[in-house]
């Protein structure tokens, strides 16, 4: 039966070549990314029957599988998702940290500058070097928070751009996956049992799985070895064949907040709130969580400083004896409303910062909030909601004059018994252009761009307002009193050069509690932002390790299963290079007894 | 248990990594001396760092201040300690003077001294500090506090009515000076021709010795001042206060009838103002000139009525018709004051004795001033160690919150040094075994 040895010996070389063929493309692919080891099933022919039993026909390659796992992908899928969340915010959020750490750039020494000049005034209110000192130190002061304000910007848009590259990048995936879907399908149905396009799957895992650096996916097999992809709380990226477009859109109230949209029936679905995991989750966490409180922070110690340390410079009086002037600009005390664009009424609503000087809106300072605020009509009421915890302050609205049709907004009610007043800052509503609508929004932003208005207005050194021009009486060191004894208020029209009451007030001011409910000097307001943005880093940081570790975990768990050992290879090398020798030795046995026959018939 | 190739090398590289990183950033806090190099390395510590050091700062600042405090209250010591010589040398030519053997001509030579020690204490009186200000001139520091008057030909004050206080601790403010009101105006006096308020100026006290011994002996005439500080004017236009009216009534009955009715720039143009009405007053008849019995001054930043006549006859009372004037000007309605005349007999010496008991009153007054000085100084030597208490004890919380123990930090460094090299050599060692070597 030489045919027989020919037949086997044959079929064992073709299974040993193309074992070997699997061992050479798994050593080549040792350090492929996403490569899941491949291994040959070999299996007997079926037998042939003969007289003396079932005769055996050698072997065949049954099929070329990869190493695979679901459940080990799936959970490398979700800590890479976990992972690239934290690490992303844990990334960004460092380097806020950094800054805020930098004493050349931090606000404290800024601070203390500023008032130390304050102090030297006080000490010597008619000594212009000093007070030239004390304008300088207010010039580097505002320059900081204007630095400052200028750093956080520029984070916001590295995080724009940042969303606008990852959205890019989740569109590409999802096309790819979708187009993978088609070939895997092809391929699939062209081959026969259990025998799938290995290479092509690894591939596609390999796309899930930077997909879910990205964002959080869900993936679920469908028929013929396709997978649809599920991003957010549902909505789907890739089914089957079609992917979907997701893109980037400004908000509605806020154009320079990015959004994530995706397109389901020719319309964009707004799914910003329910991206969770990846790094798009983690860069959009960092800006609500890290960058926008801090920057709104840091435009209220801005607007504090200014609101309080104007309110008592106004009221002083400077070297020529003249009323004192606002000493820091403030764009107009202006505060930014944008109007929804949904709304369809069609009236004006302003806001600005109160003046501390007025003894109805004195607390104007401590009642400053960083957060945003929403202003609605409900057909009848105003509300204003705190944006960072949804707190509603109730408001009544009272006409400035009768028939200007202008109306001022004041505090009624709260929803937070802690809210007993509006939040430092004056809304009114004109009503001249047209009447507001049920339902019309808009955004206050009272402190989220503060700290890059600030200035300082004051020029000449003369016009600092260093004394308060008190009239005392000297035999007595108060006030002179009236016939009747009660003190009179008297300010002395002219220059007092000596006369350093109001700049000893000034200084006086580093050591307000004025901030945060009257908790927090300036410099306090500040050290709490960067308290909050170290803690913050600070837990970032450890979840960050924490998911590293399981990430590390899960890759071991994959690598374990799937990876390529190089010794293994080099074993089962060895292994297949004999038995294709072996087989090969065969047709040379069949060839000698090929020549054994022969020599007998000669 | 399988181990892939690939991960088994990236294993050996994350082992690396960690290590570096670790040695790393233990080399940023040993170079830098740093415990915390970030906020989020301890948030609590970084934020008690930007406290302490702006406590640190600021106490720092209020040691400036005390220093400089310091400075000026030792410029003032002098001051007052050269001004407690010339009045005992005053008081030892007084005694001299009361001496009745010297005659006329020896007193002359007296008087001849008195009078330069008069300009030597207005001297002193005008000392300035370092910065060029007048040092007893109150908040308005940049005029000398004594000038002379030459309508009267006394040293008048014209400084500021308060004086400034500078911040030496958190809850603590300190007067840098007195004012020279304090010091050389509001002297008690018997003397026939105090004020009103039974006060003199020394100056007031040294001339009238220089005159006594000069053998010049005048009646006191009616005077009133009022207590308010009027050096910027008064507006008394249609758009400020309003025109006022007042009546000055003199030596028994002639009446003057001012009213005011425009803005006054300054003290000079009211006075200027009255007087002009004065000499043409519509009382007792249009046009009567009482510019003889009556007249307006200004004293320094004040405003003073003089009867021109001296002596018991002569009187002064000020009452108000309308406006605000006597309030603006520190009046009160009815306020009069009636002259003094000469005693009989022993002018001489009544007069020396009174310049006497003025001048232990104005020695008084300079030892007052001292010793306030002298605990002023003493309070800012208090305040000054307890600042420095505070900072130092704040600079060792700083030290501890934010400073690096180095001994640990070196023989961490060393540990991971060594980790790191046993990662290296581990590396080094599996990733050198591999069949393929031995095929």
């Amino acid at each position: 039966m030489a045919g027989g040895i020919l037949g086997i010996a044959t079929s064992g070389l073709m299974a040993f070549q193309r074992s070997l063929d699997t061992t050479s493309h798994n050593i080549v692919n040792a350090n492929t990314e996403g490569y899941s080891r491949q291994s040959v099933d070999l299996a007997t022919r079926p037998s042939q029957y003969s007289v003396a039993g079932f005769l055996g026909q050698g072997v065949d390659v049954s099929n070329i599988k990869r190493s695979y796992d679901q459940f080990v992908s799936n959970q490398l899928r979700v800590s890479t998702s976990s992972f690239g969340d934290v690490d992303r915010y844990h990334r960004l959020a460092s380097q806020v940290d950094a800054m805020m750490a930098d004493a050349s750039t931090g606000m404290a020494p800024a601070i203390k500058h500023f008032f130390n000049a304050v102090n030297d005034v006080a000490d010597d209110p008619s000594s212009i070097p000093a007070r030239q000192v004390m304008l300088s130190e207010a010039e580097n002061l505002t320059q900081r928070f204007t630095t400052l304000n200028e750093q956080f910007e520029q984070f916001r848009s590295q995080v724009n751009s940042d969303i606008g590259i990852m959205v890019d990048d989740i569109n590409s995936y999802a096309a790819s996956i979708a187009d993978l879907n088609v070939r895997i399908s092809a391929d699939t149905g062209q081959a026969v049992g259990t025998r799938e396009p290995n290479d092509l799957l690894d591939k596609r895992d390999a796309l899930l799985n930077k997909l879910a650096e990205l964002v959080d996916i869900s993936v679920v097999p469908e028929q013929n070895g396709m997978v649809s992809v599920f991003i957010g709380q549902g909505q789907s990226l890739v089914l089957n064949a079609n992917a979907f477009e997701v893109s980037a859109v400004p908000s509605l109230l806020d154009p320079g907040k990015q959004g994530i949209a995706i397109k389901m029936a020719g319309k964009n679905l707004d799914i910003t709130a329910r991206i969770s995991g990846g790094a798009l989750s983690g860069t959009l966490r960092f800006r609500d969580e890290v960058l926008d409180p801090a920057q709104q922070k840091l435009g209220q110690v801005a607007a504090g400083l200014a609101m309080e340390f104007n309110a008592v410079h106004e009221s002083g009086y400077d070297l020529e004896g003249k009323p004192g002037a606002a000493f820091f600009t403030f764009s107009g005390a202006q505060v930014p409303v944008f109007a929804s664009p949904s709304n369809t009424g069609n009236a004006i609503v302003t806001a600005q910062f109160q003046n501390p000087n007025d003894p109805l809106t004195s607390d104007a300072a401590k009642n400053l909030d960083f957060s945003d605020f929403q202003l609605a009509f409900d057909g009848s009421n105003y509300t204003l909601t705190r944006l960072r915890d949804n707190q509603v302050i109730n408001l009544a609205a009272v006409e400035t004059a009768p028939g200007s049709n202008v109306y001022n907004l004041s505090f009624a009610s709260s929803s937070d018994p802690k809210i007993t007043a509006l939040p430092g800052i004056a809304i009114s509503v004109d009503l001249n252009a047209g009447a507001i609508q049920a339902g019309d929004q808009f955004l206050a932003r009272p402190t989220y761009n503060a700290a890059n208005k600030i200035g300082v207005n004051i020029v000449d050194p003369s016009k600092i307002a260093a004394a308060t021009n008190l009239e005392i009486d000297p035999a007595t060191g108060k006030p002179p009193v009236d016939a009747s004894g009660n003190p009179i208020i008297n300010i002395i029209g002219g220059p007092m050069p000596g006369d350093n009451r109001n700049a000893l007030l000034l200084a006086g001011l580093e050591n307000k509690l004025g901030l945060l409910g009257g908790n927090a000097t300036f410099n306090d307001a500040y050290g709490r932002i960067v308290t909050s943005v170290g803690t913050l880093t600070r837990s970032a940081e450890l979840g960050a390790s924490t998911q590293e570790a399981l990430l590390n975990q899960a890759k071991e768990a994959r690598e374990n299963l799937a990876g390529v050992n190089l010794d293994e290879e080099a074993a089962n090398l060895v292994k297949f290079q004999q038995s294709y020798q072996a087989a090969a030795q065969l047709i040379s046995v069949t060839n000698a007894l090929f020549d054994t026959l022969i020599g007998v018939v000669r | 248990m399988r181990i892939s190739t690939a991960w088994s090398h990236q294993l050996g590289v994350n082992a690396m990594l960690t290590q570096q990183t670790k040695l790393s950033k233990t080399q940023m806090q040993l170079s830098t001396g740093l415990k915390n190099l970030m906020p989020s390395d301890d948030p609590a510590a970084a934020a008690r760092v930007l406290d302490l050091q702006e406590a640190i700062d600021k106490t720092q600042q209020y040691q400036d201040n005390i220093f400089t405090t310091r400075a000026r209250l030792n410029i003032e010591e002098t001051a007052l300690d050269t001004s407690e010589n010339i009045l005992f040398r005053v008081k030892e030519l007084t005694i001299q003077a009361q001496n009745d053997t010297l005659n006329a001509s020896d007193r002359v030579a007296i008087k001849q001294e008195v009078d330069q020690m008069i300009e030597q204490l207005a001297g002193v009186a005008n000392t300035k500090n370092a910065n060029g200000e007048f040092i007893f001139s109150g908040d308005l520091s940049s005029v000398p506090a004594f000038v002379l008057n030459p309508e009267t030909g006394t040293y008048v004050y014209q400084g500021g009515m308060h004086q400034r206080a500078l911040q030496i601790g958190p809850e603590r403010q300190v007067a840098d000076g007195d004012t020279g009101f304090k010091v050389f105006e509001n002297i008690p006096s018997v003397s026939l021709d105090q004020n009103e308020d039974g006060k003199r100026s020394i100056f007031n006290t040294l001339k009238a010795l220089s005159e006594s011994l000069n053998g010049e002996f005048n009646a006191v005439p009616a005077a009133i001042t009022g207590t308010r500080f009027l050096r910027y004017g008064l507006d008394y236009s249609a758009t400020g206060n309003g025109p006022t009216t007042f009546n000055l009534v003199t030596d028994g009955g002639v009446t003057a009838e001012i009213t005011l009715n425009s803005q006054f720039s300054d003290l000079e143009s009211i006075v200027t103002e009255i007087n002009a009405q004065i000499a043409n007053n519509p009382l007792p008849v249009a046009g009567s000139d009482l510019s003889g019995s009556i007249q307006a001054r200004s004293n320094g930043n004040r405003i003073e009525f003089v009867s021109k006549t001296a002596g018991s006859g002569s009187s002064i009372q000020i009452d108000s018709i309308s406006g605000s004037f006597l309030q603006d000007a520190g009046f009160t309605d009815g306020q009069s004051h009636v002259g003094v005349d000469l005693p009989a007999d022993n002018v001489f010496h009544k007069q020396l004795d009174d310049v006497l008991t003025d001048l232990d009153s104005a020695l008084d007054s300079f030892l007052h001033a001292r010793t306030s000085v002298g605990a002023r100084l003493r309070a800012l030597d208090d305040q000054e160690s307890l600042n420095d208490k505070f900072v130092i004890d704040a600079q060792e919380a700083l030290s501890k919150t934010q400073d690096l123990d180095y001994a640990e930090a070196i023989s961490r460094f060393n540990l991971q040094q060594i980790s790191l090299q046993a990662a290296q050599q581990a590396f080094a060692k599996v990733q050198n075994l591999s069949l393929f070597n031995y095929l």
